[in-house]
């Protein structure tokens, strides 16, 4: 018989208030290029990067990417993934990428993290522009797989982050347990990975992610292996969690709907290799709950970015 | 939890039983000669007797057995770790170690002998020799089960080559380690005993040679006896350890 129990992630409806709060007015997107994939491209990447940050201009962007080229290599197979794209990201902005499956999303977020060096163009965080091995550390990233140890239980996986640093292992995992408790998931301390459902893994993934400490927090995908009820739970968890402007938040998702919820600011890139083509600023008030997605304002915003997408027709 | 018990003891030790009636009945039944094949009631009657002699000669086997083994252990992780740290050691060493496999042990041991004579020695060398293959393939294939994402996340947070090492492949290997040292401990003890066969002046395996050539068949059966008990013990205290370090596994395969 199964011994197994199964811990957390109560499927509990959405109990939002049902009170919209948006503030947001229908302004049309800042469209850089209706028709992707077309020549237009190019005038994008030859804007200053500076353009397409969020207006403070006398702080150094968190991120700044200036025409990054990379190629996906595999055996004989070369791959452009990103042609020149430029972006930049201000210090506590959340920006979201969305753009079709394939596109070199990743690639970016792997860029950023100092895992690639990119074929072409500067990558600077903080200002200052970095080699690949110096921005390893910098970043903190959180993928699609939880990536929790199997034979670290709850307490022990969210205290990698610091063993990884060096930080002893016992100081490592007192202060993982605090963070634990201020997450509320201190109840699960002593359980494995295996032992929680796929919701409460990636609970736990993020609270390693935040014990890094790291300013930027790379967020690859990090919901779409849940299914649709947890991953709003989740996304109510998040904005709960993470109180907008401490960190810089760079995520990449499919899911525009999840965009529109969690960011300040939404780039559209284009299919492989990917460039940016759109952004759209997101001005909804704090926190944004499951019943804005129902909004005239989220829904027109939402078509947006769709069409961009090239997956709805204009209207 | 009775359930259990009832699978994994009593049915098997019901089975046992049943032969070995069986086998007690017919050779009861039929007469047979003790050189021929003795009955187990008078292999019991040897265990009983002969233990001063069978517990002497096995100590001799259990000493080779865990000298070998442990040996084994130590070069096979010691060169799996060469093999997986570097891809030029991997191809200067991997093939000796598949080489070292294809030397049939029947031609090696008689040279044993006349090299290291009659002592402990050639035993312990054909012990750790078969031992150490399976803990070197699974200790290089546990280093290499290590996840590729989960080592780059901790290049991200800035680890040392060394502490990934440690955290992510070492524990990432200790299962198929443990798979290896399982098969490992138990054709060590065929190992010590072939080594004895060839060349001894005690052990179990020197002691069933010469009881096998005296007719004493009911000495050899005995010694068969002790030689599985020792394999199954050995077994299941390396099992047991397995199960104690790889808690977390307990999650996992009954998921």
């Amino acid at each position: 018989m199964a011994l197994v129990t199964r811990l957390g992630d109560e499927t509990r409806a959405d109990r939002d208030d049902v009170a919209l709060r948006c503030d947001a007015t229908d302004r049309p997107l800042r469209s850089l290029n209706p028709q992707p994939s077309t020549l237009n491209i190019r005038l994008l990447a030859g804007l200053p990067a500076r353009l397409h940050t969020s207006g403070m201009s006398d702080i150094p962007p968190a991120i700044e990417l200036r025409d990054v080229s990379a190629t996906y290599v595999e055996r004989a197979n070369r791959l452009p993934v990103l042609d020149r794209l430029s972006l930049a990201v201000a210090p506590g902005e959340f920006v979201a990428i969305v753009g079709p499956s394939g596109s070199g999303k990743s690639t970016l977020l792997d860029v950023i993290a100092g895992l690639i060096e990119p074929d072409a163009g500067t990558v600077a965080v903080n200002g200052a522009v970095l080699p690949a091995a110096d921005r390893l550390g910098k970043s903190a990233y959180l993928r699609q797989r939880d990536l929790l140890m199997p034979w670290r239980n709850v307490q022990a996986n969210a205290a990698v982050a610091l063993e990884a640093h060096g930080v002893p292992r016992r100081e490592a995992r007192s202060r993982a347990l605090d963070r634990l408790r201020e997450f509320e998931l201190d109840a699960f301390a002593h359980a494995y990975p295996a032992q929680l459902s796929g919701g409460m893994r990636q609970r736990v993934a993020f609270v390693r992610t935040m014990l890094t400490d790291a300013p930027i927090l790379l967020l690859d995908e990090p919901f779409a292996a849940l299914d649709a009820l947890t991953r709003s739970d989740l996304h109510r968890w998040l904005q709960d969690v993470l109180p907008g402007g401490q960190r810089t938040v760079l995520l990449v998702t499919h899911d525009v709907e999840e965009a529109l919820l969690l960011a300040d600011r939404v780039l559209v890139v284009s299919p492989r290799p990917a460039q940016v083509i759109a952004e759209e600023r997101i001005t909804f008030t704090r926190p944004r709950r499951r019943s804005l997605t129902l909004a005239p304002e989220f829904l027109a915003a939402k078509a947006r970015l769709l069409i961009h997408l090239g997956t709805a027709a204009p209207a | 939890m009775s359930n259990r018990w009832v699978t994994q003891i009593v049915a098997p030790l019901l089975v046992l039983a049943v032969g070995i009636a069986f086998w007690q009945w017919r050779v009861e039944a039929n007469d047979t000669p003790s050189w021929f094949l003795p009955s187990p009631r008078l292999i019991g009657q040897t265990l009983i007797d002969d233990r001063r002699l069978l517990a002497d000669n096995a100590w001799v086997t259990l000493r080779e057995v865990l000298i070998g083994f442990a040996i084994a252990l130590v070069a096979g992780i010691l060169i799996a770790v060469l093999i997986h740290v570097s891809a030029i050691l991997e191809r200067a060493i991997y093939p000796i170690v598949i080489a070292s496999q294809a030397v049939p042990l029947v031609a090696l041991a008689p040279l044993l002998l006349v090299w290291f004579g009659y002592g402990l020695t050639p035993k312990v060398i054909v012990t750790s020799l078969v031992a150490f293959f399976p803990i070197t393939v699974g200790a290089v294939d546990g280093l290499r089960s290590a996840d590729r994402e989960t080592l780059n996340l901790l290049r991200t947070y800035g680890a040392s080559r060394v502490r990934r090492f440690w955290m992510v492949n070492v524990p990432s290997a200790l299962p198929s380690l443990f798979s290896g040292a399982r098969i490992g401990i138990s054709i060590a003890v065929i190992g010590a005993v072939f080594g004895e066969y060839v060349g001894a002046n005690s052990g179990l395996g020197y002691l069933m040679n010469i009881s096998a050539a005296r007719l004493q068949t009911e000495r050899v059966f005995a010694a068969i006896v002790i030689l599985a008990a020792m394999a199954i013990t050995l077994f299941t205290l390396v099992a047991l350890l397995e199960r104690r370090v790889l808690r977390w596994r307990r999650y996992v395969t009954e998921d």
